[in-house]
């Protein structure tokens, strides 16, 4: 679902943004920029502030300090309606007074468009988002799907540069959500508008995003494509919010050109260099668990790092499962892998208690010295 | 900044109106109850002597008292009344709610002056009660306490002031989720100990406003002790009006009603507190 | 599972019926007294008549004072409900330095005795040698129903959703759009309810328009004086009056105006 970037200058800029309430700090040195028609998503837990941004950017909060450019010119002047920016709102904030077909208009009625053109952008909107017919139904008579796609269209009737969505599919059951998700996506891909998509589910952001920024208090973790985020996460953060991973701790045994060796728990580890470290240091190693490979009868290939453990655990996913190994007093691996066939057919059942051998290369070890 | 002042436009009309219409009356009772009236008019002066001379005469302490006694009465019957009906239109009446909260409140909707009067004529020698009585060979003669008395007073201003007792108590009892009570019942409490120990705790807040708001109200009536409440119903409102009446001394009347105000918020803070020291000693 | 409770009929009923009778049997005595043939209290009636009903509509003073009564209670109405609806507006909205204070301050004057109000509204007005009239009535039932005003528009403006007027803002609107056609819109059952129930507090007053009345009466002020010369049914006609007016503007007002309990 990663779109090709076109190679555009940057639309929108965002400096040194910072704002508190009271004595708390909710958005600290935010500097982002952001290409036309991205799909940039703000992926943080509940109180890193991307909400905040969000609403600095619509224009419901004014920041401290910083500055918001678009095309080069501020807007943070501008008061939230002389924006050109749109929102789609976490609980949709339809007018409940209001007809899905005035819903949508509101921002054509007041702009005073001629009702010809309006009643024609609006039929274009809803067969965009597939409710064709819905114009006399009322906010109260929709489901929850039905009521974000309205407040989508809401909000894209204005052809707006920037769109902003505050976690918009949050309140939707998950398969809903996640045909929604694709839907977005291809909205976005069509009409190449700027999407700026707040959301605390990293799966939803690396379904959709070009670029993630990750958050943490009021700060930006990383800034990444989804693919980079997720294989060379640069904190134990990163790696433990998006995705899963298995994080050890240990300490820096022997600095070598191209990688390091890490004691842990009394195993050696081997992983790449990415992080600044000299030889004594505590650090933290990260290992998707899908990197983690148990090794059978058919693995011919060897690892960088191999272990023998036992396992103490087995637990099964629909499509895949997971393994937990034991390899050493303080440390258990968990293993996952997609079920490809049977284990039973193939005659290789695993169990609790069963000794295993498993591996995996020095590349897929990411260290982070917090 | 202009966002942050907001609030101070909203609420200047109603603070601007407040001090022309309430507070500045309010003070200027006040200062009237400082002043003298002699035989040639309102002397603007400072004493206390109107205050002492609530003492001065058996009648006002004696008067003052019984509006007293007739107020809480009032009001304890009033909740008392109020909480059946209201726990039902809660929990019971839910589809009926609407109508049977027109019913309760459409006595509302007449005159509160005839409502008064009704009782009159309700609770009289000729009235429809000793009546019927008589008609059924209750009672020789008709019973002459119902009218003119305190007893009229308390029946009539219990008729009127219930349905508005029921309203917060109503609404705190809404306000009680209804997960407490099934988390209640789930534990294993039976519909007494969940009505005991859930709901009659947290819907306290409506029945304490409730109950102060026709404490409050009908200690100072002057209207239904004038029609009902006969010569052993004299309450101290009537001795208030009277001073702003006939008997044209207003700054004894100021003087009664500063006293009343503080009485009051005395006997209510008292109220409020005893009622805090019987929950605590309820959770033991 | 949601096990169905019959609602079985049962002592808490029984008392329920009991205190609905206490409440609704004096009405019911009015009403069938304002056809009684006589002033006379005998049970059951002497006749029936409506002479009572067009004795009321064709006297003077029941007319003016119905008429300066109605004026009265649309203008304070309309002004408790203004005054009110901004206030609550302000409690609602925003957090400030003393607004439990200021809460509480709006509620005082109903908190108080009406003959309270009524007295230093008297003393004032006669301190600044104001002419009292149905103005100075006005002035005073204001004080009364802009606390009830604040009250109801509180309850409806604390559950309101901000998102919408957010959204709308984002769509364009300016303030005064928003609140033209998305706040106002949203919250104008309640105003209505408002109003309706200010104009009858107003309408019905008496405590407090005793002692500020002008020349000019309104009705329970006429009501008072007929109940002082004496017992006639007329008065019972006024009141049976008074009573179907308002239910018929309550049902009137309720399919208009979704009006729910509480809530």
């Amino acid at each position: 679902m990663t779109g090709t970037m076109p190679e555009n200058k940057s639309a929108f800029v965002l400096n040194e943004i910072c704002k508190n309430f009271g004595v708390v700090t909710a958005v600290k040195n935010f500097s982002l920029d952001v290409k036309d028609g991205e799909f940039i998503s703000l992926l943080g837990p509940s109180g890193c502030g991307k909400t905040t941004l969000l609403r600095i950017l619509a224009g419901f909060e004014t920041p401290d300090s910083g500055e918001v450019l678009l095309d080069g010119k501020s807007i943070l002047p501008l008061p939230a309606f002389k924006r050109p920016m749109n929102m789609v709102f976490q609980r949709y904030a339809l007018f409940p007074h209001m007809t899905v077909y005035e819903n949508i208009a509101f921002s054509q009625f007041l702009k005073k468009k001629p009702r010809e053109e309006t009643q024609e952008k609006v039929e274009k909107m809803l067969s965009l988002v597939q409710l064709e017919g819905f114009e006399q139904r009322k906010p109260d008579q929709l489901s929850g799907g039905q009521c974000q796609r309205i407040a989508l269209a809401r909000a894209l009737i204005n052809e707006p540069r920037v769109l902003l969505l505050d976690e918009p599919l949050g309140a939707l059951d998950l398969k809903i959500r996640k045909q929604m998700q694709i839907e977005l996506k291809n909205i976005q891909e069509k009409l190449k508008i700027t999407f700026i998509y707040v959301t605390h589910d990293q799966e939803e952001a690396l379904v959709m995003s070009d670029r993630i920024v990750l958050m943490k208090q009021g700060e930006i973790m990383q800034v990444d494509t989804p693919k980079r985020i997720y294989n060379h996460p640069n904190s134990r953060f990163a790696a433990t919010f998006i995705g899963e991973s298995n994080v050890l701790e240990g300490e820096v045994a022997h600095i070598h050109d191209d990688y390091l060796a890490i004691n842990v728990d009394g195993l050696q580890f081997f992983a790449q260099r990415t992080a600044e470290v000299k030889e004594g240091d505590k650090i933290f190693l990260a290992i998707r668990l899908e990197k983690v490979n148990r090794k059978d009868k058919k693995t011919t290939r060897s690892f960088d790092n191999q272990f023998q453990g036992k396992i103490e655990d087995v637990v099964f996913f629909g499509s895949s499962v997971k393994y937990y190994i034991r390899i050493s007093e303080n440390v258990t691996i968990i293993s996952e892998e997609t079920i490809v066939e049977e284990e039973s057919d193939r005659g290789e059942e695993k169990n609790i208690g069963d000794t295993v051998a498993i591996g995996f290369a020095k590349k897929d070890v990411n260290v982070f010295l917090e | 900044m202009k966002k942050e002042k907001k609030h101070i436009i909203l609420l200047t009309p109603l603070f601007t109106y407040f001090t022309f219409f309430f507070f500045a009356p309010m003070f200027v009772l006040f200062i009237y109850s400082f002043w003298l009236k002699t035989s040639t008019g309102l002397v603007p002066t400072f004493t206390l002597h109107n205050y002492l001379y609530i003492f001065s005469n058996k009648l006002y302490p004696i008067t003052i008292l019984r509006s007293i006694r007739i107020g809480f009465i009032t009001a304890i019957i009033c909740v008392i009344i109020s909480y059946p009906v209201a726990y039902s239109l809660t929990f019971k009446y839910k589809k009926l709610q609407d109508l049977v909260l027109y019913l309760i409140l459409i006595s509302l909707f007449s005159s509160y002056l005839v409502r008064v009067y009704a009782w009159k004529t309700i609770l009289g020698s000729n009235g429809i009660i000793n009546q019927i009585l008589k008609y059924i060979g209750v009672i020789e003669q008709p019973l002459t306490f119902l009218l003119f008395s305190p007893t009229a007073i308390i029946i009539t201003l219990v008729f009127i002031l219930t349905p508005f007792t029921i309203l917060p108590i109503f609404s705190s009892l809404q306000n009680i989720s209804v997960d407490l009570i099934e988390a209640a019942n789930d534990l294993g409490a039976n519909k007494f100990k969940t009505f005991y120990k859930i709901t009659l705790p947290l819907s306290m807040p409506g029945v304490i406003t409730g109950f102060i708001f026709s404490f409050t109200i009908s200690t100072g009536d002057y209207v239904t002790p004038q029609l009902v409440g006969g010569t052993e119903g004299l309450m101290i409102g009537r001795i208030i009006q009277d001073q702003f009446g006939m008997t044209y001394n207003w700054p004894f009347g100021s003087a009664l009603a500063y006293f009343m105000i503080f009485l009051l918020i005395f006997l209510i803070n008292c109220f409020i507190w005893i009622t805090s020291i019987l929950k605590l000693k309820r959770k033991f | 599972m949601h096990r169905k409770k019959r609602n079985r009929f049962g002592v808490l009923d029984v008392i329920n019926i009991i205190i609905l009778l206490y409440l609704l049997f004096p009405l019911a005595v009015i009403i069938l007294y304002s056809f009684n043939l006589t002033s006379s209290l005998k049970f059951p009636l002497e006749g029936f008549t409506t002479r009572w009903y067009k004795e009321v509509v064709q006297d003077k003073s029941f007319l003016d004072s119905l008429r300066y009564s109605l004026y009265v209670a649309l203008a304070v109405s309309t002004i408790s409900v203004t005054i009110g609806t901004l206030a609550s507006f302000a409690l609602t909205r925003y957090n400030f330095k003393f607004k439990n204070i200021i809460s509480f301050s709006v509620l005082i004057p109903i908190t108080l005795p009406a003959i309270i109000l009524g007295i230093s509204l008297l003393s004032f007005f006669a301190a600044i040698d104001f002419k009292r009239s149905l103005l100075t009535v006005i002035f005073g039932h204001c004080i009364f129903c802009i606390p009830f005003a604040v009250l109801v528009m509180n309850s409806r403006l604390s559950g309101f959703d901000v998102s919408v007027e957010e959204a709308a803002k984002d769509l364009g609107a300016t303030t005064l759009q928003t609140f033209r056609y998305v706040t106002f819109p949203i919250i104008r059952p309640s105003i209505i309810g408002v109003m309706m129930l200010t104009f009858a507090l107003s309408f019905d007053e008496f405590l407090v328009t005793f002692f500020i009345i002008g020349k000019r009466n309104t009705l329970p002020i006429v009501i008072w004086g007929m109940l002082r010369r004496g017992v006639s049914p007329t008065i019972n006609s006024i009141a049976t009056m008074v009573l179907f007016l308002s239910i018929t503007l309550i049902i009137i007002a309720n399919k208009y105006a979704k009006i729910r309990t509480l809530r």
